[in-house]
């Protein structure tokens, strides 16, 4: 069965909407659109929509990824679907925005395929050290990330975990952007299998540094694949490789 | 000016799409092109409010004005209160971010008495007078409607003027008028405030003194220029087919409480239940065409992408449209999954083989309220149910698979006895035995009966406004005695009750005069909100509040009064008239059924407005 995969941006309101609510409001927005979607069968039908990742409250995002399936899609053409793009656009709330739709013939979940994200994280540090150096502050979190390794409590259901995060961090990066301000561009595991969120990366860097770190806004950029050999991919367009392993 | 709520405040509080508008259908205009700008203002969370028809209605009504732009505000939650405060926020409107001291008109909906302390909080957020009359020129209008404002003397103090009844046409001739005031030079509030009490419905409070008797009754109620109209009518849709109805609704981000199309049936109640304000204070019955409906209810599933179409009405068993409504709605529905929704219908194999077929619902809870414990007080109270329909009902629903059914019920009713009581229990139990008369194999799994138990608040323009409701301890001691009874007659029926406290509060207001608006004011300033969330209600706050007015605590709640009283809601005409409201008082003393207005007119001067059932 083939499914079509939508690109979608999250910004303004929008990204106040939690998980559940996104569900339904593409359920709504399908239904305003006039876009039949396959539901499940059984006592009580689901529309048969799935994302890449779950969106926590407050995150933007440029790139999200969703697989919903609607009837027959073998022979779609190009022109359908970006008619089905148009008609959806005009039925979303603003804040939400397709990029663009393609035919996927993956067999893997969507969930399991994602392996990276990135994220750009706008922080504050109000130490006074930072305050006179901006430079500490970068040193700091760049000498914590060099380390091998990265301990942080994890909250579970089952409790708190100590987990080092080291080895679900690729790539990372921090500039001074504003008196008190910095942007940390982070790409990190994402997925069902290893996952390291924003938050708790920022809070690790809050706890192993000893800098007062908050967190002004999270903004997600990518999600990729990743094959077994190291080739990351976009996850609408798995043909391409993007950029292999860093 | 746009307000700018940093992400750090709304990232603090819980939920904070109640603050953020944006909404698919929400009503964004320039301010530059508009007249007039109107805050709807509905005094509690946004879950609540966004779920409310009448504010459906009106926001999109005055937002087809192309000198209005209508806009949104709830009441914040207390952590987003907190945060406003701190920061000296405003309260601001969701559509436009802008304050709303800047505003032409704050119009609030009186849902619930005990939202009243809001509305003073919101008005303080805000950074508007309090008082009526502390008000200037430059500040908006405070305005309210809805169904508490058949008694508006509690709020008389704070809002400039009231519109009483049917807001969709009045609401605009309101804005006519202002339209007209704003472009002359003089604009002076208070010739605004005479010229809109010239309109039919309209009441303003300060254009009307009162005095009071030793004995803290009303001795005269009048204007204070006999230019002004001494009786105030509510007003009228008279056909709700040709009335403004939206076909498309703002659908909210985050869940709200009833996320739905609504479809809203008919208004007014043939019954007559004694007890019931909506029942008398909304006739006539005026139904809507099932045609237009099945219409309306397509474009509004079109422009909304909702799942899910209820049905509004007080009670939609008595639509005589019912089945040329549903069944071409459900038909034309199931392919789009968009199930339908059928609250207030009676239980009987029509109506159950309606639910069946509109949902798939898992068959779990039904809803029956009879109300009281016995016939004689159902007769009493005018619920003309039989213990024998409900056992009928019950064995219908557990027949159908059901096995889940709440019972509702009310304590403090007038002539109640304890045996009335106990026979909440012994209907519970028959009930009980119904289900487990029905073969196995027929009913559903998991008996479960709960009875809900709230305590009577006597209503104005109810037979019953005359009485004393009982005191907390009364109350607090009938509780205790149906729980009691229920634990010994069976373990699986569950038993909950309102807090008597609560429904103390909500009488004072509920058949107040203008005099407990300073209980009210004080109760704010001790820190009083969200009274109806059980977690808020500060009730020694309101004690104290009461004692500060010197007016006995018995006299608004527990006190009988006099037929020959002057009432503090008297000059407001709802149609029903004194002299019929008197007759059914006695009526229900000698436990006499009075017939409901599909079988004959009993004459209760609904007449006058000339719509519905009542020219049929």
């Amino acid at each position: 069965m083939s499914k079509l995969r939508l690109t979608f941006e999250r910004t303004k309101e929008a990204k106040y909407v939690a998980h559940l609510d996104m569900l339904r409001m593409f359920e709504r927005s399908f239904r305003r659109a006039g876009i039949n979607i396959s539901y499940s069968e059984g006592f009580n039908p689901r529309p048969k929509m799935v994302f890449a990742m779950p969106m926590s409250v407050g995150l933007t995002s440029d790139n999200e990824y969703m697989d919903i399936e609607m009837g027959n899609m073998e022979n779609i053409q190009k022109e359908a679907l970006d008619k089905i793009s148009k008609q959806l656009n005009m039925a979303l709330p603003s804040g939400i925005r397709i990029k663009d739709i393609c035919l996927s013939t993956a067999r893997e979940n969507i969930m399991q395929a994602v392996k990276l994200a990135t994220y750009q994280i706008k922080i504050e540090i109000e130490d006074t050290a930072s305050l006179d150096n901006p430079q500490y502050a970068k040193e700091s979190i760049l000498e914590i990330i060099n380390k091998q390794e990265i301990m942080v409590m994890k909250k579970t259901k089952k409790g708190n975990k100590l987990v080092n995060i080291r080895p679900l961090i690729r790539r990372l990066d921090i500039e001074h952007i504003a008196e008190g301000y910095y942007l940390i561009s982070a790409v990190v595991s994402a997925g069902a299998e290893n996952n390291l969120r924003p938050d708790l990366l920022v809070m690790a860097l809050t706890e192993n540094t000893g800098l007062n770190i908050d967190i002004c806004t999270i903004h997600r950029s990518g999600l990729y694949t990743e094959t077994e050999k190291g080739r990351i991919l976009d996850l609408c367009d798995m043909e391409q490789s993007l950029w292999t392993t860093c | 000016m746009k307000i700018n709520i940093s992400d750090k405040i709304l990232m603090s509080v819980e939920k904070p799409a109640r603050y953020t508008g944006g909404e698919f259908n929400s009503i964004a205009k320039k301010s530059s092109d508009v007249n007039i700008r109107f805050a709807f203002c509905f005094p509690d969370v946004y879950e609540i409010g966004m779920s409310h028809l009448g504010m459906k209605i009106l926001y999109h009504l005055l937002n087809n004005r192309e000198d209005t732009w209508c806009e949104r505000v709830f009441a914040p939650w207390t952590d987003m209160e907190q945060k406003m405060r701190e920061n000296n926020i405003p309260l601001f409107a969701l559509e436009s971010k802008e304050a709303i001291r800047d505003f032409d008109f704050l119009g609030f909906t009186l849902q619930y008495e005990m939202s009243y302390t809001n509305i003073l909080n919101m008005l303080d957020l805000a950074g508007i007078p309090l008082l009526s009359s502390e008000r200037k020129d430059s500040d908006p209008f405070i305005c309210a409607g809805g169904p508490c404002a058949c008694n508006p003397e509690p709020l008389a103090d704070f809002i400039d003027f009231f519109m009483i009844g049917d807001g969709e046409e009045v609401i605009n001739e309101v804005m006519d008028l202002y339209s007209n005031w704003k472009n002359e030079e003089s604009k002076r509030r208070d010739e605004f405030l005479k010229r809109v009490s010239r309109i039919e419905g309209v009441y303003v409070p300060s254009l009307y003194k009162v005095e009071y008797n030793l004995d803290d009754t009303i001795k005269s109620f009048a204007p204070v220029n006999p230019t002004y109209p001494s009786i105030i009518k509510k007003r009228v849709v008279k056909d709700l087919n040709e009335v403004f109805y939206p076909d498309s609704i703002i659908v909210p981000f985050i869940e709200v409480v009833h996320d739905r199309v609504m479809l809203e049936l008919f208004r007014g109640c043939i019954r007559g239940c004694r007890f019931c304000q909506a029942g008398y204070t909304y006739r006539p019955v005026r139904e809507k065409d099932p045609n237009k409906l099945l219409k309306l209810a397509r474009r509004l599933v079109k422009n909304t992408g909702y799942e899910e179409i209820s049905l509004v009405s007080l009670s939609s068993s008595d639509y005589s449209g019912l089945f040329d409504l549903c069944n071409p709605l459900i038909e034309e529905m199931e392919p789009e999954k968009v199930s339908l929704s059928l609250p207030s219908l009676r239980v009987d194999n029509f109506s159950l083989d309606l639910m069946e077929k509109a949902q798939k619902v898992r068959k779990s809870g039904l809803t029956f309220a009879p109300e009281a414990g016995t016939q004689r007080l159902r007769d009493v109270i005018n619920k003309g149910v039989t213990e024998e329909d409900l056992v009928r009902s019950a064995e219908t629903a557990f027949s159908g698979g059901w096995s889940g059914i709440k019972l509702y019920f009310m304590l403090g009713l007038p002539t109640e006895q304890y045996e009335d009581i106990e026979g909440i229990a012994q209907l519970a139990k028959r009930v009980e035995e119904t289900y487990f008369s029905v073969p196995k194999e027929k009913r559903g799994k998991g008996l479960r009966i709960t009875v809900s138990a709230s305590s009577l608040v006597p209503k104005p323009f109810t037979p019953f406004q005359w009485e004393g409701q009982n005191t907390i301890e009364e109350l607090k001691e009938k509780q205790r005695y149906l729980l009691n009874q229920i634990k010994n007659i069976s373990r699986s029926i569950s038993y909950n009750w309102h807090d008597a406290e609560l429904s103390y509060i909500e009488s004072i207001f509920a058949r107040g005069d203008r005099r407990v608006g300073k209980i009210l004011l004080n109760a704010w300033k001790s820190g009083c909100k969200f009274d109806g969330w059980g977690e808020h209600f500060k009730f020694d706050m309101w004690m104290e509040a009461i004692q500060s007015i010197g007016v006995e605590t018995s006299f608004y709640s527990h006190r009988k009064r006099d037929y020959d009283e002057i009432l503090p809601w008297d000059h407001i005409n709802m149609g029903v008239t004194k002299e019929y409201l008197i007759k059914e008082s006695k009526r229900a003393n000698m436990e006499q059924l009075t017939s409901n207005c599909k079988e004959a007119c009993s004459g209760c001067g609904a007449q006058v407005f000339e719509g519905g059932i009542c020219i049929e």
